[in-house]
């Protein structure tokens, strides 16, 4: 009989399916099976809801990797009691792997996956999380980035006054451009002053560019203005800067003068976000 | 044993290798999985600094289907080439044999097992003793040292027990004279909360006379539930426990399992180090 009962357990772990029918009609569901009648009554207590957890357990185990990738998007699941939830939950919709997927695939899986979940609540903790799953995965997707990418050495130009108009701006090395909810680092920093509570966070938009410069293969994260990072988004290699500020003025800064747009430019290049050029012709 | 023999070793994470170069003289061993060697071959250079105790979680010793000839052919291999003192294996089952699932096979793997990829504790009785019974007499007979079997943690009661784990143990230790204990001490605390009794007045009846090896580990209490947790430090009560143990017991190796986090903390994993060696030097132990 111990080969039955195995395989009923395994089934509950590896199919989701199978472990809601034992939840929902546990006689109909161990019908295929010869037990008999004693080891279909004891079947009658077993706890399949943690035996599911169990299962999302063993995902956690498996993704081991997370604690290095996102350390305090998983302090604040645990400390929110959320982890048990989230990992049965991606057991539960992932289907088994029929190829080998690499480690990073794994994680990019399952942080996109967190990241749907999260977004599909609305309350303040699951939002809270939000902001710090997207900081961290930025973090880690461009330190991946950064690992593959090539530096270039341009030649540098100086542009006076409002010649800058003409540059075309690029973006130095990895650029990413996010908008958060909250202030990652306000987070961060009480997670780090005690890490037994749930921090209740400012809500506030707050602009980030996390940049990272092969040449020096180090990621900075720049907390922007509104209006810098408006610009920046634009930035694309083919632009220049006064096409540029023409796009974003339109919008929301009818009063933008070119004149502080071109202090954005300048003080982008200093901090080594981006670097001006000159167009090219094709 | 001589008590003079207990090392203290780790359990090998991406870690290990910087940490034997700065802190090695801290250990005695690595504990290395199996699974991870098969998988990664150069792992076996920490062999160079310190020797290795091989883990293994691939035989199933409590399964219906019994590990591939492949599977322990390399495991022999790797007993060799790593010249384990030992080889410790999980008392659970990790591999289910699908076909008893009814008439809906697997559509996409007819016939394969379950692989559940994680050891799961059987359902606990005689026929699950015999199983593991004659297991171990087929693996001992294909590999050149003394197999150890090590306790799983519990998190739900299977159907089909008659025993609790204790008993289950003990059974198995009667009916397989060679066997060694490994003793996984946070894993006999989780099942303790987790089943309802109390692990001071049941550890003592564990078969400790043939205790060879003890893990320790951290431990979550989540969903009511105690869980395994490599990331954490052990509580304090698995160092109390630890304690019990030695007063009556004389393992040949205590290994620190903190390797689900390359970067735990340092100064943690140093000082629980420590403690252990504090705790067999004040039990009347020798540090090896």
């Amino acid at each position: 009989m111990n080969a039955a009962v195995n395989s009923i357990i395994a089934r509950c772990l590896m199919d989701p399916y199978y472990l809601q029918e034992i939840k929902r009609d546990r006689s109909s569901a161990l019908r295929e099976y010869a037990l008999d009648t004693p080891l279909l009554e004891d079947f009658q207590t077993f706890d399949a809801s943690r035996c599911e957890i169990f299962g999302g357990f063993i995902t956690k185990v498996q993704l081991n990797q997370l604690w290095e990738v996102i350390p305090y998007t998983r302090l604040l699941l645990s400390l929110s009691g959320l982890e048990p939830k989230i990992f049965v939950a991606y057991r539960n919709s992932a289907p088994l792997p029929t190829k080998r997927v690499s480690r990073d695939q794994k994680t990019a899986l399952f942080l996109d996956f967190l990241a749907t979940y999260l977004r599909r609540r609305r309350s303040e903790r699951f939002q809270t999380l939000l902001t710090l799953l997207m900081h961290e995965r930025t973090v880690w997707a461009i330190g991946k980035k950064l690992l593959t990418s090539v530096s270039e050495d341009r030649k540098y130009t100086r542009w006076k006054g409002k010649e800058i108009d003409s540059a075309v701006p690029r973006t130095r090395g990895v650029l990413a451009l996010v908008k958060l909810a909250h202030d990652p680092f306000e987070i961060v920093s009480r997670l780090r002053q005690d890490e037994r509570t749930v921090p209740m966070a400012t809500k506030q938009l707050t602009y980030f560019a996390y940049s990272a410069d092969p040449t020096r293969m180090k990621l900075q994260i720049l907390r922007l203005e509104k209006l810098t990072w408006l610009i920046l988004s634009h930035v694309d290699g083919r632009k220049d800067v006064m096409t540029i500020l023409r796009r974003v003025a339109p919008h929301q800064f009818s009063r933008l003068l070119a004149r502080d747009g071109r202090i954005v430019f300048r003080n982008l290049r200093r901090s080594r976000v981006i670097e001006l050029g000159r167009a090219t012709t094709e | 044993m001589p008590r003079g023999d207990t090392g203290v070793g780790v359990a090998y994470s991406l870690m290990t290798p910087s940490f034997l170069l700065e802190h090695g003289k801290h250990i005695d061993y690595v504990e290395v999985p199996f699974e991870l060697l098969r998988h990664d071959p150069s792992v076996i250079k920490v062999s160079d600094i310190k020797p290795i105790v091989l883990h293994c979680a691939s035989l199933s010793l409590a399964g219906s289907t019994s590990a591939s000839e492949d599977t322990v052919d390399a495991l022999a291999t790797w007993v060799r080439r790593t010249k384990t003192p030992w080889l410790g294996e999980h008392l659970s089952f990790i591999t289910a044999d699908r076909n008893r699932a009814g008439p809906v096979l697997e559509e996409y793997a007819p016939g394969e097992p379950y692989n559940i990829g994680y050891s799961v504790s059987p359902p606990m009785n005689v026929e699950s003793v015999a199983t593991v019974t004659k297991a171990i007499r087929r693996y001992e007979a294909k590999l050149d040292v003394p197999m150890l079997v090590e306790n799983t943690p519990i998190y739900f009661r299977v159907p089909g027990s008659t025993l609790n784990q204790v008993e289950f143990i003990q059974q198995i230790f009667d009916s397989s004279p060679g066997l060694g204990l490994l003793l996984d001490i946070t894993h006999f605390y989780i099942t303790s909360q987790n089943m309802g009794f109390d692990p001071f007045d049941e550890i003592a009846n564990l078969p400790l006379s043939r205790l060879v090896e003890v893990h320790i580990s951290g431990v979550d209490l989540q969903e009511s539930t105690h869980w395994d947790n490599h990331a954490a430090a052990a509580p304090s009560v698995v160092f109390e426990l630890l304690e019990v143990v030695l007063a009556q017991a004389s393992p040949r190796a205590i290994t620190v399992e903190y390797n689900w986090l390359p970067s735990f903390p340092l100064d943690q994993l140093l000082g629980d180090i420590a403690r252990v060696k504090r705790l067999l030097k004040r039990t009347g132990g020798f540090v090896s």
